[in-house]
């Protein structure tokens, strides 16, 4: 929860309303403001958790959620799995991320935190039925105008051959038995995995592979593949844990009077 | 579809998106003001398509505007109908500047201000059947939520930009109901007000394949003397026509452009 790691008491209660998660590992605060824990997204009690997969009536596995986590938050590395100094970034791409600083961020200028990162918001699969069958699934975050709408076609369609880049890049999905796969190119190179500012390129490749093992969980087998940064592709595990029955997303307008990055002590670089 | 709306957003203050007649023609149709050509097919006819469990289906394509609040929401108006503003709102009117609406700041468009974005509709199906309705909009790729499931509103709401929305279908219409405005969204550009008393209920009718009415009641006793209703209709895009991202926040040119600081 970003509010949690960085914001000042003020933001953290106005916060608290949200239906967001505590984030476990606090970080140092920002110039003095004290941080308070404010709790966290009600998880699915246990007993729930451990019932079976739910199934559409047409017989295909219900992806929808609303999930939190599944994805990148403070540390792609440590977060998808891997040990420490594993992740294999090219020498340049670690210098970067060792140089960015926190007020750098562009997730707290509001802007798109992309794939795979979720921080500690819930967020959802909204598979979309029409006359056609599912043609699309949208991801859908709380994190609002910061996480928007991610498209994913499952009409079939492949990727463009020159897909103009962009935060959320071009989506393609189908479903391998129960596990949905997204395939996805045309990323900018702009947004960070995570809050230590994890880079890529452009030629970044993500492949996920969403598989609901139980009511309540759901992993997320994640390829990362990008040579403009990293040595090798690189495979990383995240999961997903339905919150408490009978919640919903709630309304998140990031760019409202934004308190995290000042309230934060950032002021974003010009 | 945003590099079109978007980048015209001088334009878009004066006039509506879609070329006007007076403008000048290209080999493919109307040139707006960007010179780039657009080419407008007729929206797709036929029959009203419906889900397997025979529910119309509005989510299997993207709709624009064809005459849309955004400008002016008195045009949605009967003919001769004037809106019956209070006092208070008029005075609220016409001390706003261009400065001041929220769309300048990349804030959400609200319930009734879609245009000149286009917009679609997310049947969230799931295990349950269609518990959920989202309203999608290419403006900053923004949802709204709208609840199928049966429950009412909550007695105490949270003020938000897009409220709290229950749905129901009626006969081959879609009704939304919706309680819980912050009061902060425009109807359009001249600022028309809302206020937190607001009450919204919407009927959308897809009266063929590709055309869709959307007639909504206005009820807010803190603007308005009394309830009113504006209407206003959709054309399908064309089949295949997909959202471009469009993250307003990045740079944005569009109050800037347009000459708003």
């Amino acid at each position: 929860m970003r509010g949690l790691s960085t914001v000042a008491i003020l933001t953290a209660v106005l916060v608290a309303a949200a239906v967001v998660e505590a984030q476990r590992q606090l970080t140092t605060s920002q110039a003095g403001v004290e941080q308070v824990n404010v709790g966290g997204t009600p998880r699915i009690a246990e007993a729930d958790a451990l019932r079976p997969v739910p199934r559409l009536p047409d017989g295909r596995v219900d992806l929808t959620g609303p999930w939190v986590g599944g994805g990148s938050n403070v540390d792609i590395e440590r977060d998808g799995g891997l040990k420490p100094g594993e992740l294999p970034l090219l020498p340049w791409a670690r210098k970067l991320r060792d140089s960015r600083k926190t007020q750098d961020e562009p997730y707290t200028t509001c802007l798109p935190m992309s794939v795979p990162r979720v921080n500690p918001y819930p967020w959802k699969f909204a598979m979309t039925y029409t006359s056609r069958g599912l043609t699309h699934i949208y991801v859908l975050h709380e994190t609002g105008d910061a996480g928007a709408h991610r498209v994913v076609y499952m009409d079939g369609r492949l990727h463009p051959p020159d897909p103009l880049p962009t935060w959320w890049g071009h989506s393609i999905g189908w479903f391998e038995g129960d596990t949905l796969v997204i395939d996805t190119v045309g990323y900018n190179d702009k947004f960070w995995f995570d809050s230590r500012g994890t880079p890529h390129t452009e030629q970044l490749h993500t492949i996920e592979r969403w598989t609901r093992v139980n009511f309540g969980t759901m992993v997320n087998d994640f390829t990362l593949d990008d040579p403009g940064a990293y040595a090798r592709p690189v495979q990383l595990r995240f999961t997903a844990t339905h919150i408490r029955l009978g919640l919903d997303l709630l309304e998140f307008i990031c760019l409202e009077d934004n308190q995290y990055g000042v309230a934060g002590g950032f002021t974003p670089v010009r | 579809m945003r590099m079109l709306f978007v980048g015209v957003g001088i334009i878009v203050l004066a006039a509506p998106v879609v070329a006007q007649s007076t403008a000048p023609k290209g080999v493919l149709g109307p040139v707006d003001a960007l010179g780039q050509e657009v080419r407008r097919p007729p929206a797709p006819s036929g029959p009203t398509p419906r889900l397997p469990d025979g529910t119309i289906d509005l989510g299997d394509g993207i709709w624009v505007f064809t005459r849309s609040f955004g400008p002016d929401i008195s045009v949605g108006l009967k003919s001769g109908e004037v809106l019956p503003l209070l006092p208070s709102a008029q005075a609220l009117m016409a001390s706003r500047k261009p400065a001041d609406d929220p769309v300048n700041w990349c804030l959400p468009l609200g319930v009734l201000r879609y245009s000149p974005y286009p917009f679609r509709f997310i049947q969230n199906y799931t295990h349950r059947k269609p518990t959920h309705m989202y309203i999608l909009s290419e403006w900053m790729g923004s949802f709204r939520q709208i609840f199928l499931d049966g429950r009412r509103h909550p007695p105490e709401l949270d003020p938000t930009w897009f409220g709290h929305s229950t749905g129901w279908y009626e006969n081959d219409a879609l009704v939304i109901d919706t309680v819980g405005f912050n009061g902060r969204g425009w109807y359009d550009r001249r600022g028309t007000p809302q206020t937190e008393r607001l009450h919204t209920v919407e009927r959308w009718t897809r009266v063929n394949a590709g055309s869709l009415v959307q007639e909504v009641t206005i009820d807010d006793p803190g603007a308005f003397s009394r309830p009113f209703t504006v209407t206003s209709s959709a054309r399908l895009s064309q089949p295949g026509d997909e959202f471009i991202e469009y993250v307003c926040q990045e740079n944005n040119q569009y109050g800037l452009a347009s000459g708003v600081r």
